[in-house]
């Protein structure tokens, strides 16, 4: 682990400290949380990198699309649009039909 | 943080549902069992679906075959999934449908891993692909 020092807006910081106090634990907690938030904003750029996307649809329209399901959220969000109001598709779609269970054919 | 649960292998993690800012579950960790024969990404059981709120956002959905032939209809929407230990969040499919009791982690998750299984020393490691 390393200490650094970095500057972050009251309203944040206030947020953090709820956030922190609502696990009920004391000691490390803020430095957790932190982590765990630059690592999933890290992990979100990443996983742009791998090439999927995800696109809201109004029907057949699309209304917003993002690198990540959270690129996704803050799209939406920006544009007033209730998530339960459109379908999420992705690039990478599932197979129609999957598998549960292992199934070995003899050939 | 991979381990093994009796003779299963099983990874702790997280779901995240980015759309409506809810989590499962709220606070640490659930386990998720390792599930080679299930191709999708992730399974849940239907309470976890729905602390998820997923039923609350239109889902598509599909039929996968049971390990004895069974058509079962699965309920599909999106998540994140972060594993404990592993340093990555993942998008993808989570998919429920009756009688689900437990987290299956798929192949279409699995995929994206280095998987090491070793019985003999009871050692299961999962680490990010290279």
């Amino acid at each position: 682990m390393t200490n650094i020092t970095f500057s972050l807006p009251a309203k944040t910081i206030r947020r953090l400290r709820r956030r922190a106090a609502d696990t009920g634990r004391k000691k490390g907690v803020i430095s957790e949380l932190v982590d765990e938030a630059i690592a999933s904003y890290l992990d979100a750029l990443e996983s742009s990198a791998e090439g999927q996307t995800f696109t809201a649809l109004k029907g057949e329209r699309p209304v917003a699309e993002g690198k990540s399901l959270q690129e996704l959220a803050s799209a939406l969000r920006a544009r007033g649009v209730d998530p339960r109001s459109v379908r999420i598709v992705s690039s990478e779609p599932l197979e129609p039909v999957g598998h549960m269970g292992l199934r070995v054919h003899a050939s | 943080m991979s381990s093994f649960v009796g003779a299963t292998p099983a990874v702790r993690l997280s779901v995240r549902n980015h759309l409506l800012g809810l989590s499962y579950p709220t606070v640490g960790s659930a386990l998720g069992v390792v599930d080679t024969g299930y191709d999708g990404f992730l399974a849940v059981p239907a309470e976890i679906f729905s602390a998820l709120g997923l039923d609350k956002l239109p889902s598509a959905s599909r039929t996968v075959l049971a390990a004895d032939g069974r058509p079962l209809k699965l309920a599909s929407s999106f998540a994140s999934v972060s594993l404990l230990g592993v340093g990555q969040s993942l998008d993808g499919p989570v998919e429920s449908g009756p009688g689900m009791g437990e987290i299956l982690v798929g192949t279409r998750l699995l995929r994206r891993f280095n998987i090491k299984l070793d019985y003999c020393s009871g050692v299961f490691r999962i680490e990010r692909c290279r």
